[in-house]
């Protein structure tokens, strides 16, 4: 089954260029939008739209560092790998806490706080992900369960930050 | 040559407008106006009246008149009593089919925003016409938060006034093209949508003639309405009236004092104005722009919150910015471009009239679909989240907002009890956690689910979008090789075959012989009686005030034009009764001196 990388047909890497990607999607979406296709037969229009939406479709998902990852793992015939540690389960429980406590108090500038430190830690997971899948083949490579805590703590963040962004939508 | 048009149908004034040469125009109505009030007069035989005319007896008969219908589009019966302050009578549904969508009760009937919307396009249609000849692909604009049921149902409008090709079109992408073609400027643009009825912001991108919508936000409950209604209760409040006390027609006659005065604060920094108070006693009321500020402040800090959000979706910064585009009558209000001005931290683009450019974008959209084969291209996205209820009330997301559409997403679920045979999925669009805080837009019953224990059915449910951003879903069981059926219950809107009856029934209420036959009885009378009025008025008029002379004359004038130009029955007949009502005690009088001076005339002639 062709995966987003191949639908767009793109290197596949963790640490793609965002603006060359978009780049790329816009000149691909310009190319099979069905309202270039005046002078193209109905089947064919309705191919390229179908194309189109998997485009679209395969854009979002290598938009996101989760994503991404998961598709780069499948390539490898690798699945992709869950973790419930206690000690990944308590940090995660005490990010929400806090996010939870800020909001109740009606806090927004722990809340942004909060946020900001929360995006750095991202930031750190994801050059972990591209360690992991773009470094030097010369380094021991990483068996893929290793990476999997960092998985595991890059989704929680991601549904926690939502969480404390639509809160700081409401305070403001 | 058939003729691209595109029209802003906007939720306060309405607007059509065509490309020549390039360039796009607003086109002008039969009276001279590129405005067109979204206003409908309804009389009691279904005939109607649209936009300045509607508006004038609206005054008269503010019960059969109907405007900012556009707030109601797509809007269940339920929700629509929600909306705040407006006048409008809205009818009690008599069944749950009839819930689904809201009506206004005119007295012997319920009409449909999607109906009053249609009225309001023909109008349009007409004014194009009459210019044009004949026309082809029509764009219609949307404010860009609308969602899926609220899109349906300006589509069915449109189906409804008679257009054969349509495109819906974003408001916000829509001024952006008008600015982007003109100027022919590349780069990222925030587009700053504050219209009668919605609030709308929209960040993309130009390049290479390619618009590109990167994220999009806001309200479609926050328009100029919102200040008109904020600023009537202070005045209720002032003159000591409670609401409920009020009758439909003193709220709508608030509402327009309201609106007079926050048009007048955006030229002058203060205004009076005479009201009655509770006591019946009069007085004078003065208001400040201070004043008005204070009561749009919050509306602006709603609009701060979702212009925060629309640029977090596209991941840009203000300081990425390449300019700030207003569009609506709100952004006339000086706080609201200081607002805005903090906001980006730069000084917003004006070179096009906030009230045309969308209209002016529409045009430029219809030319390049019909006439340019696409060499400009627009590629829009999703404007809410959509997702599938799960057991327990949550939502399960399936396209979450911003993605670029067309596209398309699966979900696979399944059956929570043995044996289960049907499962009924409900369809939600929006961004909270909870299916009822949700706009719930279909439900779908997939039933011939063979007997298994819970948990085994696999249920494939499929959204599709396509380039207009409308959903379409689909839902088979996997397990099985049979494709299941699927029964479709959009939870909003009407359906094909209402459509199709009130396109019969408009073609019964408007039966153009009949048209014709009443439009030339009533030039009859009204000539018959502007003749009376005349004479009589170069005979008698010392029996009149001056107020009542002004009047009549304002009246004799509107009925004069109405006889030269009028194509529908309704106005002249309507022309007609109010000049017939003014002059009603004229007569009275006349026929007293009549008498009083044959009286005593024969009197003298008897003395002699």
């Amino acid at each position: 089954m062709r995966d987003a990388f191949d639908v767009l047909g793109v290197e596949p890497r963790f640490g793609l260029d965002l603006t060359e990607l978009e780049a790329h999607h816009r000149k691909l979406s310009a190319e099979l939008h069905p309202d270039r296709q005046s002078a193209s037969s109905a089947a064919e229009r309705a191919a390229k739209l179908t194309q189109l939406s998997e485009v679209n479709q395969a854009y979002r998902s290598l938009s996101d560092p989760i994503s991404r990852a998961e598709q780069l793992l499948q390539r490898r015939g690798e699945s992709v790998p869950a973790t419930k540690t206690a000690e990944l389960l308590q940090r995660i429980f005490e990010q929400r806490q806090s996010v939870e406590n800020a909001k109740d108090e009606g806090n927004a500038c722990r809340l942004s706080d909060w946020v900001t430190a929360a995006r750095a830690r991202q930031a750190a997971l994801a050059s972990e992900l591209s360690a992991f899948f773009d470094g030097e083949p010369t380094v021991l490579p990483v068996p893929h369960q290793q990476i999997a805590p960092v998985f595991e703590e890059l989704r929680y963040l991601k549904k926690i930050i939502e969480r404390a962004e639509r809160a700081l939508d409401e305070l403001e | 040559m058939n003729h691209a048009i595109g029209i802003d149908l906007g939720t306060t004034n309405s607007l059509v407008a065509c490309v020549t040469e390039g360039k796009p125009r607003i086109l002008l109505s039969a009276e001279g106006n590129t405005l067109l009030p979204s206003v409908v007069y309804y009389a009691a035989d279904g005939r109607t009246l649209v936009g300045e005319q509607a508006e004038h007896f609206a005054h008269q008969q503010p019960e059969r008149a109907l405007s900012s219908v556009k707030r109601y589009l797509g809007l269940s019966a339920r929700e629509a009593e929600l909306r705040p302050l407006t006048g409008l009578r809205l009818a009690k549904p008599l069944s749950d089919e009839e819930a689904k969508v809201v009506r206004f009760d005119l007295g012997e009937r319920g009409v449909t925003p999607v109906e009053a919307s249609a009225e309001i396009l023909r109008a349009l249609a007409a004014t194009a016409r009459a210019e044009l000849g004949v026309l082809g692909l029509t764009v219609v604009t949307v404010p860009a938060y609308f969602d899926d049921a609220q899109r349906q149902a300006t589509r069915d409008a449109a189906r409804l006034a008679g257009f054969e090709s349509v495109r819906l079109l974003n408001e916000p992408t829509a001024a952006a093209l008008a600015y982007g073609l003109s100027a022919r400027k590349e780069g990222l643009f925030a587009v700053y949508d504050w219209g009668g009825g919605t609030f709308d912001i929209s960040i993309l991108r130009l390049q290479a003639s390619v618009f590109q919508v990167k994220s999009t936000g806001g309200d479609t409950a926050l328009g100029g309405d919102d200040i008109d209604a904020a600023l009537a209760a202070e005045l209720l409040t002032a003159l000591g009236f409670n609401e409920e006390s009020l009758t439909q027609s003193s709220i709508r006659c608030l509402l327009q004092t309201a609106r007079s005065l926050k048009h007048q604060l955006s030229l002058q920094h203060t205004v009076q104005t005479r009201l009655l108070r509770v006591d019946g006693t009069a007085g004078t009321f003065e208001l400040t722009r201070g004043d008005l500020e204070k009561i749009v402040q919050p509306l602006l800090e709603r609009t701060g919150r979702a212009v925060k959000r629309a640029f977090r979706d596209a991941s840009v910064e203000c300081s990425d910015l390449d300019g700030v585009i207003l569009v609506g009558g709100a952004t006339r209000i000086p706080c609201v471009i200081q607002f805005v001005t903090n906001l980006f931290q730069q000084i917003p683009l004006q070179g096009i009239d906030p009230d045309c450019v969308v209209a002016e974008g529409a045009a430029l959209q219809a030319d390049l679909l019909q006439n340019r084969g696409g060499s400009g291209l627009l590629l829009d996205v999703l404007p809410l989240s959509l997702g599938i209820e799960l057991m327990g009330g949550g939502v399960e997301r399936l396209l979450t907002r911003n993605a670029p559409v067309p596209t398309a997403a699966h979900g696979i679920f399944t059956t929570a009890a043995d044996n289960q045979t049907g499962y009924e999925l409900h369809v939600l669009q929006g961004e909270r956690e909870m299916a009822r805080d949700c706009r719930s837009l279909a439900k779908f019953l997939l039933s011939g689910i063979p007997a298994m224990p819970a948990g085994r059915a696999r249920l494939h449910v499929a959204f599709c979008i396509d380039e207009n951003g409308l959903l379409t879903v689909s839902a088979r069981e996997a397990t099985t090789d049979i494709t299941q059926v699927v029964e479709v219950q959009p939870s909003y809107g009407l359906t094909r075959e209402q459509i199709d009856q009130m396109v019969a029934q408009h073609i019964r209420y408007r039966s153009e012989d009949e048209e014709t036959r009443k439009l030339a009885e009533f030039r009859v009378h009204g000539a018959a009686l502007l003749k009376a009025v005349s004479s009589a008025l170069a005979s008698d008029a010392d029996l009149l005030t001056k107020a009542e002379e002004q009047e009549i004359t304002a009246s004799v004038e509107r009925l004069k034009s109405g006889l030269t130009s009028a194509n529908r029955s309704l106005l002249l007949e309507l022309l007609l009764h109010e000049l017939h009502a003014l002059t009603e005690s004229f007569n009275e009088r006349k026929v007293n001196r009549t008498i009083v001076s044959r009286v005593t005339g024969q009197t003298l002639r008897g003395r002699a």
